[in-house]
């Protein structure tokens, strides 16, 4: 058992291994502000991966609405709950925040690592049954409290809410599934953090199903082994034709019509920090103004997902989801500074994952009033950067519009 | 003897005072009586010699009826991480033997035959038997260790169902469902286990019984060798399995087996309506398999033991003084030492692995 740092949670915490930080890491911002629940990443990836027989209820991405869908069934609550009861009333945070390096504050609580020792596990945990897996969008659109419907909803938290969750692997930095793995057969890739089950080693022995709290690896009776989201990691080597040798971003991520997806890879010191990049969108968005949050960073896997948290969604909820960060990420989202403004542009605009931006000013083009205090808005112009320096993608803040000239009405 | 495993922290403190007491009390006795050395207290199980056919095809076949049989007592494998087991609490073994094989079967006591890993937390029966792969060595019972290596056979109660009932496909698993087609169907890319030859993929197996090697926890290794034939049935609640191997010397991490010569051999079962599996299983530790009568020699000479392992064909009575006297201890340091991280030890996890 190894004493690692994890920055999420503000403080040390126990591992089955020493840190071994990989030079650069997967991550992905997704913003539930916006998700059409569509499914296109799910059907993305069930089409690109899953399709074969034995992988029928596999759905290494999938999007469910919350809170009371999930897949597997109730896979958050049930964890929640075998925390609590390892650790009653303890699950609480120290909310001073302590530089870059706990931003969030510290986490007093229990992860599932430290919990895990008292049931002689690395990690606390459960396997889901047939029956939890069988219904992948189960509550679609079920909001809590419908009687509020008749009156109507206000911001800035709504009565009547649910929202998405889009879900997938999270590559975590401290993979409990890699930790659960009797025969060693997990790794994380030294290249981009991506967590793979080696399909030659696994035994299916489901320790990785039962320990990962996200519920990420599953069990293929076909192979009678544990498979798991791959990170697209032929497309992230950047093997795709259409990028030439640049990392290219994965499929559900690339498909995205709600436009909710920016995803790429961060760079790490070997001490397992981030190195310090602000220039990097996932950085800035995450490290810098802290907008997107880990999904419940209190388990302590320290996962490299990041969410926008839904601006109409009670606070206690949020904050138990995403932890204490929650209000500050509303509000930096809700009335964004000028050169995020620029960066949330860079959403779906490009395949080649972005790993630097610039943004170049442009005319002040509006002033609004967001919750009492003015925002004003610029046309900036944001260039995205490839691996190789070179320039992607350019997009500016107010998106151009063209009128069809009379001769094209009514065409194609 | 100690029977079988069963070592619980709590009453190691006491046992522990208690062993040396006995080792000195015992080393007092001989140094009084020069009693002439005996080998070992690990009981024997002695396979008697059959000229009927022992088939490997009916595990509860009648040459069994008059076969010698030892119970032997099961615990909860409590050393290294998963831990777990527990559920099966003995075993009752046989052996016989041939011009050409050996054969052993197991029996013990389980209400349910889980015998599908179909569903999402089904597991599977299952069985095992443990050889030292070095005639020479008797490795730790914990897997064996780098430089001790076992030889174990597993057999699965899924896999004797693939056998009598097919290995199930999808409408076997859910009758109701409805499946258009599958893309690229056959394709083997899109089985990435049976594709890399992972010995748990493959719909049929050439035997009921995998032939494995391991040195140690997390490096068990499906062997090119599948030469050990078996079955089990399940009857009143009760599952008996046999396994048969021809009689050879033991070569590349295969168990040796030779008339008048005694091997080593531990048990495993795994209760698979308790979530057994892996190290999850009720275990027994190392006893003796006699194939026929042997004659057992007393032997002098001393060599220096690698750590964790005991050479076989050594003073037993001077060795166990020793050991008596020492085991207590070592016996702590090692659950200290495993309960701290045993899993570790084989694959580095965090690696640069590439297919
Ligand atoms: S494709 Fe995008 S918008 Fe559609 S469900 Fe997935 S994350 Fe949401
Ligand atoms: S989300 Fe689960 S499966 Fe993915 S790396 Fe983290 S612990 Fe492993």
């Amino acid at each position: 058992m190894a004493n690692v740092y994890n920055w999420q949670l503000g403080r040390d915490m126990n591992y089955r291994f020493d840190p071994a930080a990989p030079t650069w890491q997967f991550a992905a911002v997704f913003n539930t502000n916006r998700c059409l629940a569509c499914q296109t990443c799910t059907m993305a990836c069930k089409s690109t991966w899953t399709f074969s027989e034995g992988q029928e209820d596999m759905w290494w991405n999938n999007v469910e609405t919350k809170p009371y869908g999930g897949y597997p069934r109730h896979w958050d609550v049930k964890t929640l709950d075998l925390l609590e009861q390892a650790n009653p009333g303890g699950q609480t945070w120290s909310e001073d925040a302590g530089g870059p390096e706990a931003p969030y504050g510290s986490y007093e609580g229990s992860t599932i690592f430290d919990a895990g020792r008292s049931v002689g596990q690395h990690a606390l945990g459960y396997t889901p049954t047939d029956e939890e897996w069988a219904s992948p969008n189960i509550h679609e659109d079920s909001p809590v409290s419908q009687g509020a419907l008749a009156k109507g909803v206000t911001l800035p938290v709504h009565e009547t809410w649910f929202f998405y969750l889009q879900r997938l692997c999270n590559h975590c930095s401290y993979p409990a599934c890699l930790s659960a793995c009797p025969r060693n057969a997990i790794y994380k890739r030294e290249e981009d953090g991506i967590v793979l089950i080696d399909q030659e080693r696994c035994r299916g022995y489901r320790k990785c199903v039962e320990q990962c709290p996200y519920k990420k690896p599953m069990y293929r009776a076909d192979s009678r082994t544990s498979e798991k989201c791959i990170g697209c990691f032929p497309r992230v080597e950047g093997s795709d034709p259409l990028t030439e040798g640049l990392p290219m971003e994965t499929r559900c991520m690339a498909v995205c019509p709600g436009q909710i997806r920016l995803q790429g890879l961060v760079s790490m010191e070997a001490d397992g920090s981030w190195t310090h990049d602000p220039d990097n969108p996932l950085y800035y968005l995450i490290r810098e103004e802290q907008m997107a949050l880990p999904l419940y960073p209190q388990f302590g896997t320290s996962p490299n997902v990041y969410y926008f948290p839904p601006r109409w969604v009670p606070r206690p909820y949020l904050r138990q989801m995403f932890g204490p960060g929650a209000d500050r990420a509303i509000e930096a989202y809700v009335r964004p500074s000028r050169r995020a403004q620029a960066v949330l542009q860079l959403f779906r605009v490009s395949q080649s994952i972005i790993f630097s931006f610039e943004v170049i000013d442009g005319e002040k083009v509006n002033e609004i009033n967001v919750n009492g205090k003015t925002m004003e808005i610029f046309n900036d112009t944001v260039i995205g950067y490839g691996r190789d320096g070179q320039e992607i993608v350019r997009v500016t803040v107010i998106e151009p519009q063209f009128e069809r000239p009379d001769q094209f009405l009514n065409t194609i | 003897m100690q029977p079988a495993t069963s070592t619980r922290q709590d009453n190691r403190r006491l046992r522990a005072p208690a062993a040396v007491l006995l080792a000195v009390a015992a080393a007092v006795l001989i140094g009084l009586f020069d009693v002439a050395p005996v080998r070992s207290q690990i009981p024997i199980l002695e396979a008697a010699p059959t000229s009927v056919a022992v088939p490997t095809d009916d595990a509860w076949a009648t040459v069994w009826n008059d076969a010698p049989s030892l119970r032997v007592p099961l615990s909860a494998q409590d050393i290294a991480f998963p831990y777990g087991g527990g559920a099966v609490d003995a075993v009752t073994v046989r052996s016989l033997y041939d011009e050409e094989r050996l054969y052993i079967s197991i029996e013990w006591a389980d209400h349910s035959a889980d015998d599908s890993v179909s569903g999402a937390a089904e597991f599977s029966d299952a069985a095992a038997l443990q050889f030292s792969a070095d005639p020479l060595k008797t490795p730790p019972y914990t897997m064996g260790s780098p430089g001790a290596p076992v030889n174990i056979w597993q057999w699965k109660a899924v896999w004797q169902a693939d056998a009598e009932r097919g290995f199930p496909s999808t409408t076997d698993r859910y009758p109701n469902t409805h499946v258009d087609g599958y893309p690229g169907e056959g394709n083997p890319l899109y089985n990435p286990a049976a594709h890399l030859g992972n010995p748990l993929a493959p719909r049929t197996h050439a035997s009921l019984i995998e032939n494995l090697l391991a040195e140690g926890f997390g490096t068990l290794t499906s062997l090119d060798v599948q030469d050990v034939e078996g079955s089990g049935a399940w009857r009143n609640d009760r599952w008996r399995v046999v396994f048969a191997r021809t009689l050879a010397p033991g070569i590349d991490g295969l168990a040796s087996f030779e008339t008048h010569r005694t091997a080593v051999v531990a048990f495993a079962v795994w209760d698979g309506a308790s979530g057994d599996r892996n190290g999850q299983k009720s275990v027994a530790q190392f006893i003796e398999l006699d194939i026929g009568p042997v004659e057992r020699v007393a032997v002098t000479d001393e060599q220096a033991q690698p750590p964790g392992t005991t050479e076989r064909g050594i003073p037993w009575v001077a060795l166990g003084l020793i050991l008596s006297a020492v085991l207590p201890l070592l016996a702590m340091a090692a659950i200290v030492f495993y309960r701290t991280d045993a899993s570790d030890i084989g694959q580095p996890a965090q690696r640069n692995w590439r297919h």
